[in-house]
């Protein structure tokens, strides 16, 4: 479903990345895991057709993304980002209707159709409550389920979603978690999901992919790859793994 | 799983929409009666009666008197007013969309200045009478436009960010420009006719104006309604918007050809007129929310209103007409105060 083949990229020609191939198949959702600054972001941006690869190809089901244009790569991949910063906020069921704007025609404004899609999509994420209040009066968690309306509205194979769960609290980053888990499967996304936390990759991911240094460390599954060997040389020597009877936890030493 | 289709309420706006055109008509109609010589409604149906009938210009003094105040004064002034409103207001909903900003009006894009200046060179230059000064007005307006986008084009990213700052820049150069020109213009003539220009007003309204004028803001509004629902997309960041399919480059450069468009033409016409760009998208929010399919053509409402309302005010006021932006400044600033502390910065 997604797949690189030797994709370099980075900024004003200088490239971040370096000669990264995998392969994402259609029902898995996919952890992206490395430091800050490791070129996490920029893979990240270059699948999703916000910036050119400076070598390599990226393929959205088996389409090089250079020979697609916006609306076209918007059909195959839809984008959950961190939060949104907006000024003039919209309400809710308007926020999820933006998503369709890659399917209507210039000046085409979604219709009834559209709507009765969205509200289906609302109860299904159970944010049906919330559709005639404004964006910004929701809590952080209520408006990451909003935005994963919005990218659903699209109805698209493949979901990349950033750190979705970076500001939320605990609870909400499993509420998020578990929808996403959840979407997946009922789905059958492909889903590549950027984290802070190797916990939320451990416990939710299928595969993993993890990035030092602008080139690709280690892919594969989960219970393969995440090993603390593996997290040792991504984070350092201060992180440790622990099995536990409910699974695997990445802890950090020393502390209390 | 189906919604449960109660949960969801669309918002109502056609109270607000009727009600405000409402507003219009009376105030087009109060509008074209009141001023120095009275023309009231039997007088216009006895008017346009003789008018449609093909009649000749009336032999009595009183009777001609109101024909011409009233065919070639008030009509034109009064379509002006509300063509210009609308403009102004249309292109101020879709920038501050489009910039992100609740602060921003057309004069970010530098074409105001820039017309401001053309003002400047016909009158500086060839001491031009008023065709002449909108035409070059026009023409430093769209001139403007062009070299903000050949320069943008040349910025990686091209992001929000360096069209205002190319736009803080055109105003300043332009904004030099006109003060050199003021500085060497003659002060009781040249300077005195420039000042004036670009105060604002209505007072050189007339059918070629309104010929001018009208048709492209009908042609540059339409197509800005037409596309609004995009706005919403657009007033995502620029990752999202591009995420959810929107061509960034394209969809800028089509809302600010007609943004330009019509505030060039509109700036040409009657000079500066401050603050209605910026304060009626405010107002036209607070009455029908933020979706853009609503703000846009509900902002040309009100803002046609609000200008045919000044205009009808400043003309009849006893000492003689005082700039329409002085009233649209002492309105709208307070208003804009307010505002902001009602909102306590959520817009």
């Amino acid at each position: 479903m997604i797949k690189t083949e030797n994709l370099s990229a980075g900024y004003y020609k200088k490239a971040v990345i370096h000669n990264i191939n995998f392969t994402a198949e259609q029902g898995k959702l996919i952890g992206l895991l490395g430091r800050n600054g490791c070129g996490k972001t920029t893979l990240f941006r270059c699948l999703n057709g916000l910036i050119k690869p400076l070598s390599g190809r990226v393929l959205l089901k088996g389409q090089d993304i250079t020979s697609l244009n916006q609306p076209q790569i918007a059909n195959l991949a839809a984008l959950v980002p961190q939060g949104v910063a907006t000024i003039f906020a919209l309400d809710v069921i308007d926020m999820i209707l933006l998503g369709t704007s890659c399917h209507l025609k210039a000046w085409q404004a979604p219709a009834a159709a559209e709507i009765a899609v969205a509200e289906d999509l609302a109860a299904e994420i159970g944010i049906s409550h919330l559709l005639d209040k404004k964006f910004t009066e929701l809590s952080g968690g209520e408006q990451q389920l909003v935005l994963i309306a919005r990218a659903l509205m699209q109805n698209t194979p493949i979901l990349f979603l950033d750190e979705p769960t970076s500001h939320l609290d605990f609870t909400n980053q499993h509420l998020v978690m578990n929808l996403v888990r959840e979407l997946v499967n009922r789905r059958k996304l492909t889903a590549i999901i950027t984290a802070h936390d190797p916990n939320l990759v451990l416990n939710y991911c299928d595969d993993v992919l993890t990035i030092k240094n602008g080139t690709l460390f280690a892919q594969g599954s989960v219970d393969k790859i995440l090993t603390e060997k593996t997290l040792k040389t991504l984070y350092g020597d201060g992180i440790a793994l622990e099995q536990t009877a409910s699974g695997k936890f990445a802890v950090p030493q020393g502390g209390r | 799983m189906k919604a449960n289709p109660t949960e969801h309420h669309p918002k109502k706006t056609w109270p607000a929409v009727t009600i405000a055109l409402g507003l219009l008509l009376v105030v087009f109609f109060i509008s074209l009666n009141i001023g120095k010589v009275q023309v009231n409604l039997a007088d216009m149906i006895s008017l346009l009666a003789q008018k449609l009938s093909g009649a000749e210009l009336a032999n009595d003094v009183e009777t001609l008197q109101k024909q011409i105040v009233f065919f070639n004064v008030r009509i034109p002034r009064s379509l002006l007013a509300i063509a210009v409103g609308a403009a102004l207001s249309v292109a101020g909903a879709v920038m501050q969309t489009l910039y992100r900003n609740p602060l921003a009006s057309p004069d970010v894009l530098g074409v105001t200045q820039a017309a401001n200046f053309g003002v400047g060179i016909a009158i500086f230059f060839f001491s031009a009478g008023t065709l002449l000064i909108q035409f070059t007005s026009f023409v430093f307006g769209v001139a403007a436009l062009l070299f903000t986008f050949m320069l943008v084009s040349r910025i990686p990213g091209k992001s929000v960010t360096s069209l205002v700052l190319i736009g803080v820049i055109i105003s300043a150069l332009f904004q030099a420009g006109l003060t050199l020109l003021l500085y060497l213009s003659d002060p009781y003539s040249e300077m005195l006719r420039i000042n004036y220009w670009l105060m604002g007003a209505f007072n050189t309204s007339n059918w070629q104006n309104v010929a001018i004028v009208l048709p492209a803001v009908i042609v540059g509004s339409f197509f800005l309604c037409c596309f609004s629902w995009r706005l919403n997309v657009l007033g995502q960041s620029d990752e999202e918007a591009q995420a959810l399919g929107i061509n960034l480059k394209l969809w800028r450069f089509i809302y600010i050809i007609f943004v330009a468009l019509i505030v060039s033409i509109s700036t040409a016409a009657v000079g500066n007129i401050s603050w209605v760009g910026l304060i009626i998208p405010h107002i036209a929010r607070f009455f029908v929310g933020n979706d853009q399919r609503r703000v846009v053509p509900f902002s040309g409402i009100l803002g046609a209103l609000m200008l045919l309302i000044i205009d009808t005010i400043v003309r009849n006021i006893p000492s003689g007409e005082i700039p329409i932006s002085v009233i649209t400044s002492f309105i709208a600033a307070p208003f804009l105060g307010i505002m902001i502390f009602r909102k306590r910065g959520n817009w």
